[in-house]
């Protein structure tokens, strides 16, 4: 188990904390530049990071397009909907 | 960064056209929305009879509400989370917090996190996320689907989800620590 440290002003556990914020480009830039010069100190951190970054770019890469819909089978639909009226 | 299949403000003025009598903006809107519900739908309880059923009255819903959708959030999140509901009702379905409770560092622990033995820049396949993420409790294998597969934002997430924007950070972040550690216990498991 690796230590908590603090590096840059912030712990390991205060990174951990804020990398969803992180990867999503969510923290306002002090925070940010805080979190790059923590992991630029902290191999730990910088190699969890990069493996739960790694995580989330793989999930988003399924993320569905602008899908051909099944338009013939969505206007029966809303036609047997509407006939119901 | 979510990848929209619709547009929302398309989507608000197709609502306003119908609650308006316009019946051909109620069609486009199905059309926009059906095929990502039924993909939604299907995703949450399986190949099911009862798939058609839930879009069906799911849309019916749309129908019937048109008129009140107030458009806090986008259209798209106002109609999953009438799915989900629909859901929730046909399969009695708890919505509710998670049952166990394990702290952000001891689920950091299990993801990997500060083990100098984890391998560095496991690169893990589609499948093999996709197969992990079946293995997770519902509540987490829900949010992720909506925020990283469906795309929705946090704000989208939290009308769908009944939660507030905070819960549901903290619940997607628990959410993924916990599929990291169920793709090292993958990995150690051989």
């Amino acid at each position: 188990m690796a230590e908590d440290r603090e590096i840059a002003g912030i712990r390991c556990m205060q990174v951990l904390e804020k990398l969803d914020d992180y990867v999503d480009g969510a923290l306002d830039a002090t925070t940010q530049d805080q979190i790059e010069r923590h992991l630029e100190g902290c191999d730990w951190c910088t190699k969890f990071g990069g493996e739960y970054g790694a995580l989330v770019t793989t999930l988003r890469s399924g993320l569905k397009s602008a899908a051909q819909a099944d338009t013939d089978k969505a206007r029966d639909l809303a036609s047997a909907l509407l006939a119901r009226k | 960064m979510s990848t929209r299949p619709t547009d929302a403000q398309g989507d608000d003025e197709l609502l306003r056209r119908y609650a308006s009598g316009d019946d051909d903006a109620f069609t486009e809107f199905v059309v926009r929305h059906h095929e990502s519900v039924v993909a939604w739908v299907t995703r949450r309880i399986g190949s099911r009879p009862e798939v058609d059923d839930i879009v069906q009255e799911t849309f019916m819903s749309v129908m019937s509400s048109a008129s009140n959708f107030e458009g806090s959030s986008t259209a798209r999140a106002w109609v999953y989370g009438i799915a989900r509901n629909r859901i929730a009702r046909q399969f009695r379905r708890r919505t509710a917090e998670p049952a166990t409770f394990e702290s952000l560092g001891e689920l950091g622990l299990r993801a990997g996190w500060g083990d100098p033995e984890v391998e560095a820049s496991r690169a893990e396949s589609i499948a093999e996320v996709h197969r992990a993420l079946k293995r997770l409790p519902d509540d987490a294998r829900e949010i992720i689907e909506l925020r990283d597969l469906e795309g929705f934002s946090n704000p989208e997430v939290a009308q769908i989800l009944e939660m507030n924007v905070p819960a549901v950070k903290s619940r997607l972040h628990r959410a993924r620590l916990a599929l990291m550690a169920e793709l090292n216990s993958e990995v150690a498991d051989g």
